[in-house]
């Protein structure tokens, strides 16, 4: 029999195999952060949000500040990054999973707010995995926008013109539920809207400076548009099951239009594609 | 010069056990400090109850200091605050970071920070984490609105697809490589069906322990230290690799039992895969069905109720399986208990009549 020191040892040694051997206990370690970075004379940003889950907030930041983020994250499973690239104008924003955590969870009580120059003109990424989003872009000098959803519930309202004439704006949604507001404020040449599953509403109203172009892939769900009266409006329709209401709008040849399109001074083409669900549209005065 | 990253943990070593503050201000209005100056040198400065850099000085360097700091005049570096507050005069240039940490304020009056503002609060208490008053939880389930329901009805169908398909594929493999091994499972499982779920139900509770046991005994032997790195990887794997095998030859005998008593079954699907592909389908069914009902939302509550009998199916089978699995060591143990002369099937025993024969085994 072995002496009593040496059981001792032994079962020491055993325990410390057994508390190895289980993962710990996974608790939420809350934290909140601010972080800001002042203006010095850049002529053109290049900027990238990414938020994995949880509840974000875009919105212009009314200071004289580049940006502005808080948050509230669980440190244990997450990393704030705000990094910025002098030379190249380029920003990150938004969280990393630490090693190990990099799935997407929600934590109770995770947020961000972040908030951007409306003074200098951006191409703004916008990548959100799951929980809900309220992007306010109003007022902001957005040359580009590509907004890109998860599983959310996503708002993107731009309740002011754009600043600068924009590109292009995209918005990629998987399994989401989408509402964009105002779209006309984008001042953008082209939208792209792209959907797996869900709903979206695209809001076409706003201060339309100039004709665009619109392409709308939808797998399975929902589209809504709402177009604005004085809009010349074109659509062009390529579904499998999908329902098409198109109220005030006249057929001609493969496409719709809308009544005044040869007329007015600002047209909408939309390429529209959906595979199973519904597109309906709505006239907005 | 940059100071040495030791003393500044050091220096911020009092940050850890600063108590939480709520208010966070960046550009918040000017409130006048009360700390000692520090001295009038170049280079950087620590600073262990809080410093002043004056108006016309510069700090070649970094500023690192628990407790509250002005700066009025340059630093060359980042600034550093634990466990007090920041004051950036209006005339102040700090060409690094700024950074806050512990719950204090960083207050510019009009400075010029080039590099990133930073506040950092301490970590919540963990009552609180996840509690915050005024903030909502978010959670993509909280709202269970259409969207919702419908995308985890399709999650949930390619899931059970998915499992679905592995186990078809562990099936196949058996059959192939294993097959009298998994008849003789399957056989128990029918046949000795209570005493196959008995012995799987004290698995239920018992695989556990065992394995604690396991590696206690391992450790304590001293000798079978190093056994442990390929025990603590080997017993899960065999287990649910056990596990995995039980609801194979469950299906199996599901698919052969609806194959005896479905007399429209063509006698050319009378074969292993068959069956196991039969029983696997009977198995999987309710998750399916429930996976699909759940899509329609509106009798979502039904479709849980489908996965919930879904599970219990497949725990049944797994308990029985496991225990079939565990009294014929794994399909091994031949002889045993072929006491029970199964139905004659004309195309699959046809083939292996000779074979079974010679080893003892029915026909």
């Amino acid at each position: 029999m072995a002496p009593m020191s040496e059981l001792a040892r032994r079962a020491a040694a055993a325990a410390l195999v057994l508390l190895t051997l289980p993962a710990g206990a996974e608790a939420q370690r809350m934290r909140s952060m601010t972080s800001a970075r002042q203006l010095s004379g850049e002529r053109a940003l290049d900027v990238e949000v990414q938020y994995g889950a949880g509840r974000l907030s875009v919105a212009p930041e009314a200071s004289a500040l580049m940006y502005r983020m808080e948050m509230r994250y669980d440190e244990e499973r997450w990393r704030p990054v705000a990094e910025y690239g002098r030379e190249g104008g380029t920003l990150k924003l938004g969280l990393s999973g630490v090693r190990g955590h990099e799935e997407i969870r929600s934590g109770t009580g995770d947020y961000a707010r972040v908030s951007l120059t409306p003074s200098v003109p951006m191409d703004l990424d916008l990548e959100f995995g799951a929980g809900r989003a309220d992007v306010e872009l109003g007022g902001l000098s957005l040359r580009g926008l590509e907004l890109s959803t998860g599983a959310s519930e996503t708002r993107l309202s731009f309740s002011r013109p754009n600043r600068v004439a924009a590109r292009r704006v995209r918005i990629n949604a998987g399994a989401a539920s989408v509402e964009v507001v105002k779209l006309g404020n984008a001042r953008a040449e082209l939208f792209e809207f792209e959907g797996g599953l869900g709903e979206a509403t695209l809001d076409f109203t706003g201060a339309w400076t100039r004709s665009a172009r619109a392409t709308i892939h939808m797998g399975v769900g929902s589209v809504r548009l709402r177009l604005p009266r004085g809009l010349g409006v074109r659509v062009q329709k390529d579904s499998f099951l999908a329902s098409f209401d198109a109220p005030g709008m006249v057929k001609r040849g493969d496409a719709w239009f809308s009544r005044d399109y040869d007329s007015a001074a600002h047209k909408l083409d939309i390429a529209i594609d959906a595979a199973i669900g519904s597109i309906d549209i709505d006239w907005v005065d | 010069m940059r100071i040495d990253l030791t003393i500044r943990a050091a220096a911020l070593f009092g940050v850890l056990a600063a108590a939480p503050v709520a208010a966070q201000e960046v550009l918040a209005p000017p409130v006048a400090p009360a700390a000692p100056e520090a001295p009038a040198a170049a280079g950087s400065r620590i600073g262990l109850s809080g410093l002043t850099v004056r108006k016309g000085q510069v700090v070649d360097g970094d500023v690192v200091s628990v407790g509250d700091v002005r700066v009025d005049g340059e630093v060359t570096g980042d600034v550093t605050v634990g466990k007090g507050d920041l004051h950036v005069g209006p005339d102040a240039v700090i060409h690094g970071d700024a950074v806050v940490n512990g719950g204090g304020r960083l207050l510019n009056e009009g400075g010029r920070i080039e590099g990133e503002m930073r506040v950092n609060s301490d970590p919540e208490p963990a009552a609180a984490a996840g509690h915050t008053p005024g903030r909502q939880a978010v959670g993509i389930r909280g709202a269970r609105s259409w969207l919702g329901s419908f995308s985890d009805g399709v999650q949930g169908l390619i899931s059970t697809l998915v499992f679905g398909l592995v186990l078809a594929g562990v099936g196949a493999a058996l059959i192939f490589y294993a097959l009298p091994q998994l008849e003789r499972v399957s056989h128990v499982a029918r046949t000795s069906t209570l005493r196959a779920g008995g012995v799987g139900l004290a698995a239920n509770f018992l695989s556990f322990p065992a394995f604690i046991v396991g590696i206690v005994v391992l450790a304590l032997s001293i000798v079978g230290i190093p056994l442990l790195f390929l025990y603590v990887p080997f017993f899960p794997v065999a287990l649910v690799g056990a596990i995995a095998c039980g609801v194979v030859a469950v299906a199996h005998a599901l698919g052969e039992r609806t194959a005896e008593r479905t007399g429209s079954y063509e006698s050319s699907k009378r074969n292993a895969y068959s069956y196991t592909f039969t029983g696997l389908g009977i198995l999987l069914a309710p998750l399916v069905v429930g996976h699909l009902l759940e899509m329609t939302v509106f009798l979502g509550w039904l479709g849980g109720l489908m996965q919930l009998l879904g599970w219990m199916m497949m725990w049944a089978a797994a308990t029985v399986g496991f225990g079939a699995v565990f009294l014929t060591r794994a399909g091994t143990r031949p002889g045993w208990p072929w006491t029970v002369r199964r139905a004659y099937d004309p195309f699959f025993d046809a083939d292996r009549r000779g074979a079974e024969t010679a080893r003892g085994a029915h026909v």
